[in-house]
């Protein structure tokens, strides 16, 4: 699920930037404080949502059971596997989706740990995990794909449309020259 | 801790009620438009959370929070939607909503038969009530800073 949504949201900054409107910060536009961000944290009664978005508005999205802690920390550890595994991979090109083994093996890693100690509590596992491994699974069955399809879909819309991008960052803090195509502000 | 204000919505999406006690930062837009956005933003947020829900979901959405403020969200059958904004440290509102819808949309609103339902709601008694309520909670305090 995560690797999906590493795709979703990079994609979403190139490809869909030109649609994202100024305009478009509700959170932040509906806030009756100042300063507030995007959507940190959605609940419902069967799942929640945590998203961490990162100086250079990179989002990380992760679905958990509502009863599951310690997901900020599991949040900054992924990030800090993505900085690691992702983005010092030279055959990496940003904005693209993440094929790297190292990656997937100590992202896998973390959501196990953070999994096993919930799991000591006997809670179930959390979402982000299941997907994560059906996505590494090189058979996806004929029910898998659509489902992903849908989720990713979703995902898309939602993220386009939804306050998760909070107020419009100084964002593109040049990594690499390669980053010509990020809308200028 | 302290609540910031409250929509009510029906099922069209026309705002029924709204009350401010400690907002900081107004909108920038007209109160019409802001009203218009909170129901479009709180409608793609319940569809989305449907779909993305891995189980048939019971209650729905139920609150989402940034950085400075906590949403609470609370929907009937009827379509009737409340939604509160308050600070990050209120754990869970729906009780509180829930008795604001039963004790007193209900019974001030519903059962008064001057009041034409989906229309801004005119009754003066309902306002005090509901200002008084609020202030009641436990987690109310007229922020000084």
């Amino acid at each position: 699920m995560i690797k999906l949504l590493y795709h979703l949201v990079n994609a979403m900054e190139s490809e869909w930037a030109m649609l994202y409107c100024p305009s478009m910060d509700w959170t932040s536009t509906l806030s009756p404080e100042v300063g507030s961000t995007g959507i940190e944290m959605l609940e419902t009664d069967m799942f929640k949502l945590h998203c961490f978005q990162t100086l250079t508005a990179i989002k990380f999205i992760v679905l958990t059971d509502p009863r599951q802690s310690g997901i900020d920390a599991l949040l900054r550890k992924i990030y800090e596997i993505y900085s690691d595994f992702a983005l010092k991979n030279t055959f990496y090109s940003l904005e693209m989706p993440i094929r790297c083994e190292l990656f997937d093996q100590n992202l896998k890693g973390a959501l196990e740990i953070a999994d096993k100690a919930v799991s000591m509590l006997g809670k179930p596992t959390s979402l982000g995990s299941f997907l994560i491994n059906s996505r590494q699974t090189k058979e996806t069955t004929q029910q898998e794909r659509p489902e992903m399809d849908r989720v990713v879909l979703q995902l898309k819309l939602w993220a386009i449309n939804v306050a998760i991008m909070g107020p419009k960052l100084p964002a593109r803090f040049i990594l690499q020259d390669r980053i010509a195509h990020h809308v200028p502000n | 801790m302290t609540v910031h204000n409250l929509y009510i919505f029906d099922r069209n999406g026309s705002c029924l009620h709204y009350g401010e006690w400690n907002r900081k930062k107004q909108a920038g837009i007209s109160k019409e438009e802001e009203f218009k956005l909170m129901y479009g933003m709180l409608f793609s947020i319940r569809s989305f959370c449907s779909k993305m829900s891995p189980l048939d979901m019971k209650d729905g959405f139920l609150t989402f929070q940034t950085s400075k403020y906590k949403l609470h969200y609370y929907e009937t059958a009827t379509g009737i939607k409340i939604i509160m904004n308050t600070d990050l440290g209120v754990p869970n509102a729906r009780e509180i909503l829930h008795q604001i819808y039963s004790t007193l949309y209900v019974e001030y609103i519903v059962k008064n038969p001057l009041c034409v339902l989906g229309e801004q709601l005119s009754s003066d008694l309902f306002s005090t009530r509901l200002d008084l309520y609020i202030r009641a909670l436990p987690f109310f305090s007229p922020r000084a800073a």
